[in-house]
């Protein structure tokens, strides 16, 4: 509905003036609702805690590891799959990163770059099952969260291991007046409009709305596809290895609630699981927005038993809602 | 004569290579492990195999119905439903009729919320079953204020641990679920209506079925029979922890694949996904006595379940 205003009247204006800036506006009319809700979602902290941009600096440090997920998330959504493993891939990366770090001469550097490329790997491999072996992402990626969460469990069998301070201490600290996470946020809004840009980011786009259009266009399909999984790859591996500064320590089942949070995320920020419509300004948006909600009900003061219900309650209330209106409104 | 064999092996091939797999699986666990393909062994392995197959049948309403139709909060039902259960046997003491009717009741309306959310909201059903996991298991934390209490009572303990003639009593109820379930899919009207919006929405729809109550009705089913499934694995268990039962999740959605059930709904048989269950239950004892862990066995679920989907589920190449 909002979108179908801006659609009408002032991206049309912009488009003719601005085209050059049409891939942001797209994202935008996709994003808008989710940023509104976002500052809403804002205000709305603001009202509980009086202290509110110490507030809001340290729950970014929380929230961007769900950030980068929900990046990756998207991504992959926007080329016509999904990802289920998610949530295992980022137990793997912060199991493999804690162990790593605890064999002999290897220093937290080294770790995190071996965790990263564990990211990728999972990145890869989905992308083999789906895009070349062709199986059916929902199944497959289902199949593999097993693979990597067992594969957490067996270098991980208890919470455990331990990470150098230093990283948590750098992770929280600031460069300048802007808190370390921010800059990592930023960051990761400048790769997202990169992308969109980029061909690889269009051809998914265009994969992911119609892949026998896209293929009839001499898009490959089966490679754009593959990047999709890897790009989504190495954003898992970064929110893995920001949980695991974030943390300094290692839990084979830390990653367990990002898969689902990760894909809310996405939907809220105007993802379509059909594919082809999504925005990775939105989804950082949905994460957090996510991320503030859990520290409403927090700071409500509902008892620690009922918490659990009342976040998942509202998820699922959030993705009813969301797809109703979508799902009406077409 | 010999064309009548062929004939019937051509059209139940994928029953008798599921037996064949059961056979061949045994007998590998007899030579690793003297002992594992006993009477008395494979007679636990059946019992084991029931919660399983179970909860595996509400999977299987679900996959039915169609639109890539699944049901991954089963386990966390037949968790919540064996922490009710475990309360109201246990401290309240009511009877197991009661207490059976108002589990199942509770499982049919978690599944009716799933069922509404898939056909009214047109939330795809792996997020919204997804998303279901955590409700339900914030609302067993709810339910027991943090501190699960009670267990089963002794005749709940007896049906699913006790024998009738040699024969564990969780068989007799597992075979008699096992002609309901059937019988409500062949034989009643819900049953081939199921099948035909799942194969077929819009023929389905032309002629007469009401596609979102049948679609609704197959979650609650799924709900149902979950409910009914973490009451005997309480009986079974007879302690009561959180998410009990989260570790059949996975296995209930192979058992399907497995059972030849195809995602795009309205084929396959519970029968088979029955064998599909037991074949995946000799495997997890398997790798249980072979000293394998949970990490393991995790590694090995994920890994049939690929290697499924690469042997049924291939996508067609994309040509000019």
């Amino acid at each position: 509905m909002i979108s179908s205003l801006f659609n009408s009247r002032i991206s049309s204006y912009f488009q003719n003036k601005l085209s050059f800036l049409s891939p942001e506006l797209q994202d935008l009319e996709v994003s808008g609702p989710s940023l509104i809700f976002l500052i809403i979602v804002i205000v709305i902290s603001s009202f509980f805690n009086p202290n509110f941009f110490a507030f809001l600096w340290s729950n970014v440090a929380d929230i961007l590891p769900l950030a980068f997920a929900a990046l990756g998330a998207t991504i992959v959504i926007l080329s016509g799959e999904i990802d289920l493993s998610i949530g295992a891939a980022i137990s793997l990366v912060n199991a493999v990163t804690v162990v790593a770090y605890g064999q002999p001469n290897i220093t937290g550097g080294q770790a995190l770059l071996i965790g990263f490329a564990t990211g990728i790997l999972t990145g890869v491999f989905n992308g083999i099952v789906v895009a070349y072996l062709r199986l059916k992402s929902l199944l497959a990626t289902f199949a593999t969260s097993f693979i990597y969460g067992g594969l957490a469990l067996w270098l991980l069998p208890q919470p455990g291991g331990s990470f150098p301070a230093l990283f948590s201490v750098r992770y929280r600290s600031s460069l300048g007046f802007l808190p370390m996470p921010f800059i990592l946020l930023l960051l990761g809004i400048i790769f997202w409009l990169f992308y969109r840009r980029h061909k690889a980011g269009q051809s998914s786009i265009s994969v992911g709305g119609n892949a026998e259009a896209a293929f009839a266009n001499g898009i490959p399909v089966p490679r754009t596809k593959f990047r999709s999984f890897i790009v989504s790859g190495a954003l898992i591996a970064l929110s893995g290895l920001s949980l695991t500064c974030m943390i300094v320590s290692g839990d084979p089942n830390i990653g367990d609630p990002y898969t689902l949070q990760a894909i809310t995320a996405s939907v809220i920020g105007g993802a379509s699981l059909y594919g082809g419509v999504g925005s990775g300004l939105g989804a950082i948006a949905g994460a957090l927005i996510l991320g503030f909600l859990k520290n409403i009900i927090f700071f409500l003061g509902i008892p620690s038993y009922f918490q659990e219900f009342v976040h998942g309650a509202i998820v699922i209330s959030i993705l009813v809602v969301i797809s109703y209106v979508r799902f009406r409104g077409e | 004569m010999k064309s009548i064999v062929l004939d019937y092996a051509r059209k139940n091939r994928h029953t008798l290579v599921a037996i064949g797999i059961c056979g061949i699986l045994l007998a590998i666990g007899g030579i690793l492990r003297p002992g594992f393909s006993s009477y008395k062994n494979v007679l636990n392995i059946l019992s084991l195999a029931s919660f399983l197959g179970i909860l595996a049948a509400g999977q299987t309403f679900a996959v039915l119905s169609g639109g890539e139709g699944l049901d991954l909060s089963v386990g966390a039902v037949a968790s919540f439903s064996a922490i009710v259960a475990a309360h109201l046997l246990g401290p309240l003491n009511l009877p197991l009729v009661l207490v059976l009717l108002i589990i199942m009741a509770l499982g049919a309306v978690l599944g009716l919320i799933n069922g509404l959310g898939i056909t009214y909201a047109q939330v795809p059903p792996l997020v919204m079953t997804l998303g279901m996991i955590g409700v339900i298991n914030g609302l067993s934390l709810v339910y027991s204020g943090g501190q699960p209490t009670g267990s089963a009572t002794e005749l709940l303990q007896t049906i699913s641990t006790g024998r009738i003639v040699g024969i564990p009593w969780i068989l007799v109820i597992w075979l008699a679920f096992i002609f309901i379930v059937l019988f409500v899919l062949k034989r009643t009207t819900f049953g081939r209506a199921l099948y035909a919006v799942g194969s077929n929405r819009e023929a389905a729809y032309i002629s007469g079925a009401r596609v979102e109550i049948i679609k609704i009705l197959a979650y609650s089913f799924s709900g149902l029979l979950s409910a009914f499934g973490g009451l005997m694995l309480l009986g079974f268990v007879q302690g009561v922890q959180y998410e009990m039962g989260s570790s059949y999740m996975l296995p209930s959605v192979i058992a399907v694949v497995l059972g030849g059930v195809s995602f795009s709904g309205g084929e396959g048989e519970y029968f088979n996904v029955v064998l599909g269950a037991i074949i995946l239950t000799i495997l997890t004892s398997l790798l249980t006595t072979l000293n394998i862990g949970e990490a393991g066995r995790m590694l090995v679920n994920g890994f049939i379940l690929l290697a499924l989907l690469t042997a049924f589920g291939r996508a067609e190449k994309m040509r000019q």
